[in-house]
């Protein structure tokens, strides 16, 4: 921008000059008002009017001169210009107020020639602001297009940088970057993709990657600029020179120039080799059995579904389901090595056992295992199958100096229906194995529909108990317990019932089912609850016959007492009647139940009692209240055997209960070999 | 001597026409190109363009001495442009040397062109930035290192405000500078208008159509909500020539001047 002119500053005498002569304040303010309306000047008015008011005093001087010379009027047309007055009529207005202006005035009235140099003066001022006006637009034209080619600079400036950052990334950058036309062609490859594909440095880099990959690559590219999209990824797998596979992670995207019209596309391929090779064995781990290297059991079912799917009669698939016995006594007593040891060597008999057929072994469980054999021409019978199996794991198993012997029992199944659930098979497998397994060790069994159609319900029915119970659906009833003598009736006994749709299950059922599912404590609990509280009201004794389980748990006592306690039932009007064969099976915790329930004047009784010779101890040792008879006696040895015992019992002063309703013939029957009380069946 | 340039960016192409440099052409200056210089006399055809720029630069100058005159020594200005005649930092500095002036444009050329001229110049600057986004210039280096927000600072948008469309909000663009401003600063803006020449004001809109930027003159309410949160100095909301003038016969052009001024203050 050109400086303001010199004389635009503030003079010290107030505004003349020495040579200006009088002050002409109207004609400089009439020049000021016409001049500030042709342009804008960044001047304060009153300045513009000082220097106009000075021009003119340098005018008139030049038009009176004695000597004349037009060169002061350039002078003026500099400053217009300086000043800023170039609008289109600055000049115009100038020279029309000036020249009559000088013209009329009148103290240059005498001058001689006054109009000629009047008109001098105006040519020097118009012909000096058109220089200066010109140099002024050179000079700012100048400075534009100086500004333009800067800024152009910068940014090119500014284009290289970028194109040198990208250099770097390109050429250090660790994953492999590819560029490609967008006709496919490979434009560009960066070294670490040339390394990553051990391409031969001797060979152009462009053609480190296999044509048919560029084919593929154009192909994906094709189809982004079809549907637009902006990237592409993928897992593909890459041959390298050296004829290796790899595995790459490509992810291919548009680069578009300034408009938005793509221009090229970059591949960033990342090796991921290891990473694939660490994913396939995490999903190996998961599907397989760390200890044996078998499948394990999510390892096991798609394989089983699949080949159930595929299945077509008449070919059959043999599920077995296998349970290693035992297992549990060796880690107690030789440790867990030891049973890990055996489980080992049990998964490799049974692979070497199959070995001849289409199987696939499985450890589904701790201690349990699946064999499945897709059945050919040559499979054997399910007992040679079992035979086989047997016979390899009869062989002992040594661990140190100890012959660790591993036997099974197992469950099989074996159908040639199509689609069929493998969790179903799995199921109907697995319970032939429980049923196998109820009879012993080592035992085996063959899936039997009518069984299991049998099972199946008994089984749901179990399943329901905690839900019955909760919901109030097993109810007590209280069926009198009558003197055989008069019939007269001395006490009552507690029996549960549940109506279920499948049936009725009464007191001895629902005992057990609690004890099968390890319900036997809260039932107890609810049990003894329920009944003292209802025998209160009844004021004559109560048996409530407990399960075997139950008969032997350790906190049977503490309940008692609780219910004892909540209830203000008395302690000898409560006979508890234990399971003999609860008490024969743990004598330790069951005996120390007995006494204790004696000295808190509980009367005991012993229910299930067969006569044998333990029984009789406990009765010699514990001295209950009396003994309920296993069965109703039948027969007459039974009968006889009956009586025999009856006076041994009495003599320890225990009575004899049966549960049976005894009339007529019966009771006849029950009086003369010395049974005491009956239980009135409802 | 000249170059040739092969390629051009957009921010720099010279066959675009630029409002700054169209501004100056119309001042009378010569930073201009062919294509100002054309669409400036397409301009000149509907619309009293140079007497409305020189009646606007002349307002820009009296608001920025009345400011100095309340103690503002601090300025930002919105749109700067091309310094051409009359820069801010001229006339302030001419009043009082310690003002500090900082200049946003988002034209490369005329920031370019504005560092040239204040390259030794300690107390003004230039930044490119988008005055529609008030954060990026208050946060801008240059901008933290002239100016101190804790004192109060002159913010001046004149002539600018017109290239901002609805759709961008000028009214909640400038609440956000408001924001950021100290208690005794103040705004001074000048806006195109339709409200005395309709018809001229649609033609010369239509004119500016067909350039990268387009002009919504507004009404003299719309105007007004722009000072929301300052309050308006004497004369209030006037035509350019109308605010403070030097001399009564200044004002006779004050319906051909199509830009309303109006100077606020922060409380």
């Amino acid at each position: 921008m050109t400086k303001l002119p010199h004389d635009g500053s503030e003079p010290a005498d107030g505004g003349t000059s020495p040579s200006a002569g009088p002050a002409r304040p109207e004609l400089a303010e009439r020049w000021t008002k016409v001049l500030t309306k042709t342009a804008y000047s960044p001047m304060a008015r009153h300045r513009i009017k000082r220097c106009l008011a000075e021009h003119l005093a340098a005018l008139v001087e030049a038009s009176a001169a004695v000597e004349f010379s037009a060169d002061p009027a350039a002078a003026v047309g500099e400053w217009l210009v300086g000043a800023r007055f170039t609008g289109q009529t600055s000049l115009r207005r100038t020279v029309e107020l000036l020249g009559p202006a000088l013209r009329d005035l009148p103290e240059l009235a005498g001058v001689d020639g006054l109009a000629d140099r009047v008109f001098s003066l105006l040519g020097e001022l118009a012909s000096a602001y058109t220089n200066a006006v010109r140099q002024q637009i050179f000079g700012e034209q100048q400075k534009v297009r100086d500004s333009l080619l800067r800024t152009v600079k910068q940014m090119q400036q500014d284009l290289h940088d970028s194109e040198a950052r990208f250099r770097q990334v390109f050429s250090s950058s660790a994953v492999g970057i590819a560029i490609l036309g967008l006709d496919g062609k490979v434009i560009e490859v960066n070294p670490a993709l040339v390394a990553m594909l051990r391409h031969p440095a001797e060979k152009p880099p462009e053609q480190a990657l296999n044509p048919r990959y560029v084919a593929a690559l154009q192909a994906v590219s094709a189809l982004m600029m079809i549907d637009g999209s902006e990237s592409f990824r993928a897992e593909r797998q890459f041959t390298d020179h050296t004829g290796d596979t790899m595995w790459a992670n490509v992810v291919l995207s548009v680069v578009r120039d300034a408009d938005g019209a793509p221009k090229y596309h970059v591949a960033v391929i990342e090796d991921v080799t290891d990473q694939r090779v660490l994913r396939e064995y995490l999903r190996h781990q998961a599907l397989h059995d760390v200890l044996t290297g078998l499948p394990n059991r999510e390892g096991f079912l798609p394989k089983l579904e699949e080949v159930l799917v595929h299945l077509d009669a008449p070919r059959s698939v043999t599920l077995c389901y296998l349970d290693v016995d035992s297992v549990t006594i060796v880690n107690d007593g030789l440790g867990y090595q030891a049973g890990d040891t055996l489980l080992a060597e049990v998964a490799k008999r049974l692979t070497a056992a199959v070995a001849d057929e289409i199987a696939t072994v499985a450890r589904i469980g701790g201690d349990e295992f699946v064999i499945l054999v897709e059945d050919t021409a040559t499979t054997p019978s399910i007992s040679a199958l079992a035979a086989t199996i047997d016979r390899e794991l009869a062989e002992p198993v040594y661990q140190g100096d100890f012959g660790i012997a591993a036997s099974a029992s197992m469950g099989f199944v074996r159908t040639s229906a199509r689609g069929g659930d493998a969790l179903a098979l799995l199921r109907q497998a697995h319970s032939t194995l429980r049923r196998a397994e109820a009879g012993g060790k080592r035992q085996w069994g063959v899936y039997d529909a009518d069984q299991d159609s049998r099972d199946r319900p008994r089984l749901s029915l179990i399943a329901a108990l905690p839900g019955a119970l909760e919901n109030g659906e097993i109810v007590i009833d209280y069926p009198p317990v009558v003197r055989l003598t008069d019939q007269e009736p001395v006490a009552f006994a507690a029996r549960m019932r549940w109506d279920h749709r499948l049936g009725v299950v009464d007191h001895d059922e629902c005992l057990r089912f609690a004890d099968e599912l390890g319900q036997s404590g809260p039932l107890a609990q609810w049990l003894l609850r329920d009944t003292c509280d209802h025998a209160r009201r009844l004021a004559a004794p109560l048996i409530v016959r407990l399960s075997a389980d139950q008969s032997r748990d350790p906190d049977l006592c503490a309940l008692v007492g609780q219910a004892l306690q909540d209830t203000g039932f008395p302690a000898d009007r409560l006979w508890l009647s234990l399971a003999a064969r609860g008490v024969r099976d743990d004598p330790e915790v069951a005996e120390d139940n007995l006494t204790v329930l004696a000295d808190m004047g509980v009367r005991r009784l012993l229910h299930g009692f067969g006569g044998g010779l333990p029984e009789l101890s406990i009765v010699d040792r514990h001295l209950p209240h009396g003994v309920e008879l296993e069965s109703q006696p039948e027969g007459r040895l039974n009968l006889a055997g009956i009586a025999a015992l009856v006076p041994l019992i009495h003599s320890a002063g225990t009575i004899v209960i049966v549960d049976d309703t005894a009339t007529g013939d019966r009771a006849a029957r029950y009086r003369e070999i010395g049974v005491d009380l009956a239980v009135q069946r409802l | 001597m000249v170059e040739r340039v092969t390629w051009v960016p957009d921010g720099v192409n010279v066959d675009l026409p630029s409002s700054a440099r169209i501004y100056d052409y119309l001042l009378g200056g010569g930073h201009n190109f062919a294509a100002d210089r054309d669409t400036a006399e397409a301009l000149v055809k509907v619309l009293p363009v140079r007497d409305m720029a020189r009646l606007n630069r002349a307002y820009l100058r009296r608001a920025v001495l009345a400011l100095v005159d309340a103690g503002i020594r601090q300025f930002l200005d919105l749109g700067s442009g091309i310094p051409t005649v009359g820069n801010v930092h001229e006339v302030a500095q001419e009043a009082d040397p310690t003002c500090r002036v900082v200049y946003v444009d988002f034209e490369p050329v005329a920031i370019t062109h504005a560092e040239l001229l204040l390259s030794d110049n300690p107390g003004a600057t230039a930044i490119l930035a988008d005055l529609r986004d008030p954060e990026a210039v208050l946060s801008a280096p240059e901008t933290r290192r002239m100016l101190d927000f804790a004192k109060p600072v002159g913010l001046l948008a004149v002539g600018v405000l017109q290239f901002i469309p609805d759709e961008s909000d000028p009214w909640a663009v400038l609440r956000r500078y408001a924001d950021a401003l100290a208690p005794g600063s103040y705004l001074a803006l000048s806006h195109f208008t339709p409200d005395r020449m309709p018809a001229a004001m649609a033609a010369g809109a239509g004119v500016f159509k067909n350039t990268a930027e387009p002009i919504t003159p507004r009404t003299a309410e719309q105007v007004l909500r722009m000072m929301d949160g300052f309050e308006l100095i004497e004369p209030g909301l006037v035509m350019t020539p109308e605010w403070r003038p030097e001399s009564p016969d200044e004002v006779v052009d004050a319906n051909r001047a199509n830009l309303y001024a109006a100077v606020g203050r922060k409380p």
